[in-house]
């Protein structure tokens, strides 16, 4: 290759990259301006936000809405719950579901094409929350911790992009493992999971994300307090933020500073967490994965 | 690589490789999955007969008495449902349009980017928005829409903005602030799965194609996006199928008096009607009713797919 | 094809295993004369004498109370603050609460499991017309178990006004107001035309009372405060209740037409004269578009900013701590309630509050292991003695009784309540359990009960307060195809009124009223109407009432 053409390259990826920071700085600011907004007024005091003050700055800073969140000490019993359910959950959920697809991405599977069915009816048909809650009931599922855990095994949604990630792995893999005298299972286990860690760290990370976030699990099944996640907790101060004018009782004025400022500081507690953990999952992301390829 | 050969120690095989019982440890590992499906999946499903039954808060699935088509009649003759239909389709039209192409293009540029630490805080700020829950998200637009708010002052700083405007209470804009708000929170979150997949394209391509000379959008238009071309499809075919449905929280927040016309949709309108009132079977009808639609479109838009995808397989 | 086929016989061979379990969700004996369960060797019922302090019961009573309201607060609390820890040891019990909505409530019928107590809301729904299925009549059980409860604690207007068809009361309601509560005076307004002190005064107080004058004083406001917002009123995206049905009770719209049908007051020419007035506001800049977009967030921190000049306000006791944040960060400034909007034919001012129907009703329902138990916990919550305790607590320790009989609550309770209110949940908490209060018991309180804020406002409203017997719960039964078709007018109704608030033209408002009457004819007003008015007759005659 000649100067002139690596000249041109060099050139030609210069202004390449220059637009494409460029535009994901936009991209990038147009996500931190409001957020930041939030975190601000999470930091505000209630006045200071009525009065539309506190767009870029804490205007009256002031921990009163944190305050508000904490004080109830039980918070921090439903924080364990939570992080308790979404690691158990997401490590079966993720096995479970690698199980799974990994069998279904093998085209010679028999029968394959009815449990496709099955699989995609159960996507978009459900009985509603009646029968579930009846069948829930009738596992003896009810006030216990496995609510949390079992009906979350398995997602048709999550085995798909799975199967996709199978099938992305070369079949001569296989072939040669095959020839080796291996099983489905230890070729599964050996070869094929350590070559889709990006797929599984996406599971897993969305199952995570589901999992902490969810609440309706335990509103709907659960009743003992001891068991309520975090986000249940949140729920409800949130909820309960937002009465109507039906409180009629003139003795009992309404208590906690629960206003937009309270609810801001719940999503800032909630989404802590998930940020911190982020990063480590991230390195599943990043290009150059594909240590040890096999060659054609 | 050596040819295949005839191993001297190749087990004895009980069963023929390819037939049902010879394939036992693949069976094995996806009977734990049609267990679970049959289970919390298909029992529930008979539920579905409340959307043939006049069902209310009091009765059990027996009790309740049958009424045939009925409930169907009652939503199909109902012009409010129509116009949550015609509003669900619309916004999920525009959701296709913007929010499924700009994740795309997001995750290329952002695939593009040197590895360090501003890649990093692109990537991590944009998943930031995905964890905002609509109670709190919702409350947040509606005092960024008001005529104090964010949106307002930034406008009027830039100079775009000359008059203050409640954006909200105009049904005209109603659409276009459920799609952008909903794809300012997705946006980046939907990249992941398509970082994930060009994670898995061999660098070699990329060596390869630069020293043929080949630009960088040369090697996206031909490397990276034929690399993510499955996942595109799947996700096309999943965003298609999923076309009558919306984000009942976002709406539930962001609907007022004003603005109904163009923002009930066909779950807050069953939510409304059909829920609170204690109308389950008009709410199960219309989600039978959804479902069923809903796999027709996939089943659809898989074999198209599949057609383009030179007949491999997607679901 | 094959594969559906195969996956059809998988679901089929699922519905009949599932065929088990429905047999288990089966309905309560309809008809029973009453619960089984003996008291004999706990105490014998008299009628002068509550039941709780007879039982002999030495064991305690674990009692789940489902509350179909999903906003409750603080549900775990009960059982901490010493008025519901006495309410524990008189009745030896421990009570758990369950929150949940429609779907949750269904649940329990659904899986037979159902609690020992259930609350709901809506006593139009199928569910509170079908009581008689699942909850035990509080005659019989009274009868019973606790003759105190008929012959004492309850209101006979409240039981017969839920008598089913089988002429029984099953569920009783909290501030139901029997028309004796409201000629002795208990009842108090929550309606409210409140201006700021300062800015009124610097106006120079004016009359706003006709429409001119109205426009005139918010004329004066804007050339003086162009930073406040003119007018305000309550947050109207759910639902436009504060700028119609509040504003034409407050003009004195009357509810029927000459003949005794049910009036359509959304098209009084009274009232459109006035929501007429209000859109001139608006065209000439004092209203602002946010009140139309703002949650009830929205409404209260504009209150605790003093953002709105003036305001229409509704549920005024509930915006009391937001008024008293704006008191106590601005001195000398306040909200007053004074003559507002009035009608321009001469009617007289009404003011509402709950009627007869109350707001809540519990059941005791037929699973309740011990009815007896709950029973006692009913009358102990409805006798005057009980309502007290739960308002005002106990004597001596957190009120202290007037010379003129009235009750004060102490001052240190209240400021444990501004200065700590997690502390103060957990050691008063009066008055935040009010399943089965009552404007009347809140009566009993000396004047400085209330909410300092909002004081003014309920003396200003005072021997305003009428019932509205006449038109309680005639809306067309819930379930029924008009009673869709109501909602769905409804629901125009609250696009259009905002729309007529804000058009900025006469075209504009012309429109949205057309919008309005279209769906009264899309949606068969006219049948709706029969229904109402055949459910004002039945209310006649309920409660005897004048014609």
């Amino acid at each position: 290759m000649d100067n002139h053409s690596f000249r041109k390259q060099d050139k030609d990826a210069r202004i390449f990259n220059f637009f494409n920071v460029l535009l994901l700085s936009v991209f990038t600011l147009l996500i931190v301006v409001p957020l930041w907004n939030v975190l601000v007024s999470s930091f505000s005091s209630g006045q200071a936000l009525a009065s539309g003050k506190s767009n870029f700055w804490p205007t009256e800073w002031s921990l009163e809405n944190y305050r508000a969140v904490f004080q109830d000490t039980t918070i921090w019993h439903a924080f364990f719950i939570s992080v308790a359910k979404t690691i158990v959950g997401v490590i079966t959920h993720t096995m479970f579901c690698a199980v799974c697809a990994y069998a279904l991405s093998k085209a010679k599977l028999r029968g394959r094409s009815i449990y496709s069915a099955m699989g995609i009816v159960t996507m978009f048909f459900s009985g509603g929350m009646i029968p579930t809650y009846l069948l829930i009931r009738s596992l003896g599922l009810l006030n216990s911790f496995w609510v949390y855990i079992l009906p979350g095994l398995f997602n048709y949604y999550d085995v798909i992009i799975l199967m996709n990630f199978f099938r992305s792995v070369p079949e001569s893999l296989e072939e040669s493992a095959k020839i080796d005298g291996g099983g489905d299972w230890r070729i599964f286990w050996q070869i094929y999971m350590p070559l889709i860690k990006p797929g599984l760290a996406t599971i897993a990370l969305f199952n995570g994300v589901g999992q902490w976030n969810d609440f309706m699990t335990a509103k709907l099944y659960i009743t003992n307090q001891a068991l309520y996640p975090l986000q249940l907790k949140l729920y409800n101060i949130i909820v309960q933020s937002q009465t109507h004018d039906m409180a009629k009782v003139a003795g009992s004025v309404a208590l906690q500073s629960t206003t937009k400022g309270v609810q801001i500081a719940t999503i800032v507690i909630t989404t802590v967490p998930i940020l911190v953990i982020y990063p480590f999952l991230q390195k599943y992301f990043i290009s150059g994965m594909m240590s040890g390829a096999v060659k054609e | 690589m050596q040819p295949a050969q005839e191993v001297p120690n190749r087990k004895k095989r009980l069963f023929k490789a390819d037939s049902l019982l010879g394939q036992w440890q693949l069976q094995s590992m996806i009977i734990p999955g049609v267990v679970f499906m049959i289970i919390f999946n298909l029992i529930p499903i008979w539920g579905l007969v409340i959307a043939f039954k006049n069902y209310t808060v009091t009765d059990t699935m027996a009790s309740a008495p049958w009424v045939g088509l009925d409930n169907f009649k009652e939503i199909i003759g109902d012009q409010m449902f129509w116009q949550s239909v015609v509003n669900t389709l619309a916004i999920s039209f525009l959701k296709l349009l913007i929010g499924f192409v700009l994740p795309i293009i997001i995750a290329v540029m952002i695939f593009e980017l040197k590895d360090g630490p501003f890649k990093r805080i692109v990537q991590t700020i944009s998943y930031m928005p995905h964890f905002l829950s609509w109670i709190v998200l919702g409350g947040m637009l509606i005092s960024w829409l008001s005529t104090t708010g964010l949106l307002n002052q930034v406008g009027e700083m830039l100079g775009l903005i000359h008059h203050a405007q409640n954006q909200l209470i105009e049904p005209s804009k109603y659409w276009w602030i459920a799609t952008l708000s909903d794809v300012w929170q997705n946006a980046g979150w939907g990249t992941i799965l398509y970082l994930a997949t060009m994670s898995k394209i061999d660098p070699t391509y990329y060596e390869a194609a630069q020293i043929d000379g080949a630009s960088r959008m040369r090697q996206i238009w031909s490397i990276t996006l034929p690399g993510i071309s499955e996942m595109i499809g799947l996700n096309m075919i999943l965003t298609i199928s999923g076309l009558l449905n919306s984000n009942l929280d976002q709406t539930l927040v962001l609907m007022n008096t004003q603005n109904t016309a163009k923002a009930e949709v066909i779950n807050s309108y069953v939510y409304r009607i059909g829920l609170t009132q204690g109308n389950f079977s008009y709410a199960t009808a219309v989600g039978l009713g959804i479902s069923v639609i809903s796999v027709v479109l996939l089943v659809f838009t898989n074999k198209v797919a599949v057609k383009l995808n030179d007949d491999r397989q997607i679901l | 094809m094959m594969k559906k086929g195969k996956y059809l016989a998988v679901a089929l061979a699922g519905m009949l295993a599932i065929g088990g379990l429905t047999a288990c969700g089966s309905k309560g004996s309809a008809g029973s004369t009453g619960p089984k369960e003996s008291i004999a060797d706990r105490y014998t019922p008299k009628k002068d004498t509550p039941a709780w302090k007879l039982d002999k019961k030495k064991k305690v009573t674990n009692l789940t109370w489902y509350l179909n309201a999903d906003w409750w607060v603080n549900t775990d609390a009960f059982g901490k603050d010493m008025i519901t820890k006495k309410l524990e040891k008189d009745l030896n019990v421990k009570i758990k609460f369950v929150t949940g909505d429609n779907t949750k409530l269904n649940t329990y019928f659904a899986s037979g499991d159902m609690p020992d107590i259930i609350t709901i809301d809506d006593m139009t729904s199928s569910t509170a017309k079908k009581a008689a299925s699942w909850a035990w009549s509080l005659n019989d059980l009274s009868k019973k178990y606790d003759p105190y409860f008929l012959a004492h604690a309850a209101k006979k207007m409240t039981l017969d006004w839920y008598k089913l068809k089988d002429g029984k009361s099953y569920g009783y309601p909290n501030f139901s107001n029997t028309q004796d509560d409201f000629d002795k005076g208990y009842v108090n307004p929550t309606t409210a035309f409140v201006v700021r002190n300062d800015v009124y005064k610097a106006i120079g107080e004016p009359s706003m009372k006709t429409p001119e004058e109205f426009l005139a004083a918010l004329k004066k406001i804007h050339e003086k405060f162009p930073d406040l917002l003119g007018f305000g009123f309550n947050s109207v995206i759910e639902g436009a209740s504060a700028i119609s049905y509040s504003l034409q009770d407050y003009l004195g719209v009357p509810v029927k037409t000459k003949s005794g049908a049910y009036y359509d007051r959304n098209l009084d020419p009274d009232y459109l004269k006035w929501v007429q007035t209000i859109n001139t506001a608006y065209r000439r800049g004092y209203l602002s578009d946010d009140t139309f977009s703002d949650d009830t967030n929205g409404f209260t921190d504009k209150l605790k900013a003093g953002k709105y000049a003036t305001i229409f306000m509704d549920g005024t006791t509930s915006q009391a701590s937001a008024l008293q944040s704006f008191i106590d960060a601005n001195k000398g400034k306040k909200y007053v309630a004074i003559d507002g909007p009035q009608s321009t034919m001469g009617r007289t001012i009404t003011l509402r509050n709950s009627g007869v129907s109350g707001w809540m009703n519990s059941y005791i329902t037929k699973k309740a292991k011990d009815p007896a138990k709950v029973m006692q916990l009913f009358t102990y919550l409805t006798s005057k003695q009980g309502m007290i305790q739960m308002q005002f607590g106990i004597k001596n320790k957190t009120y202290t009784v007037n010379s003129d009989g009235k009750l004060a609550i102490k001052p240190e309770v209240t400021a444990l309540q501004n200065s700590n209110p997690t502390k103060y949940t957990n050691t008063y908490n009066l008055g935040s359990f009010y399943l089965f209060a009552n404007d009347r018991t809140l009566a009993n309180g000396a004047a400085n009960s209330n909410a300092k804020s909002v004081q003014q406002f309920i003396d200003w409203g005072k021997g305003k307060v009428k019932s509205n017997y006449l038109v309680e719960n005639v809306a067309p039964d819930q379930g029924t195809q008009e009673a869709k078709n109501y909602s769905n007018i409804n629901t125009t109704w609250n696009t259009s009124i905002v729309s007529m608030i804000r058009a900025k033209n006469d075209k504009a408002y012309d429109a949205a009223m057309a919008a309005y009457k279209k769906a009264k004819k899309q949606y068969d007003y006219a049948a709706i109407q029969k229904i109402m008015n055949q459910k004002m007759k039945q209310n006649i005659k309920k409660l005897g009432l004048k014609e």
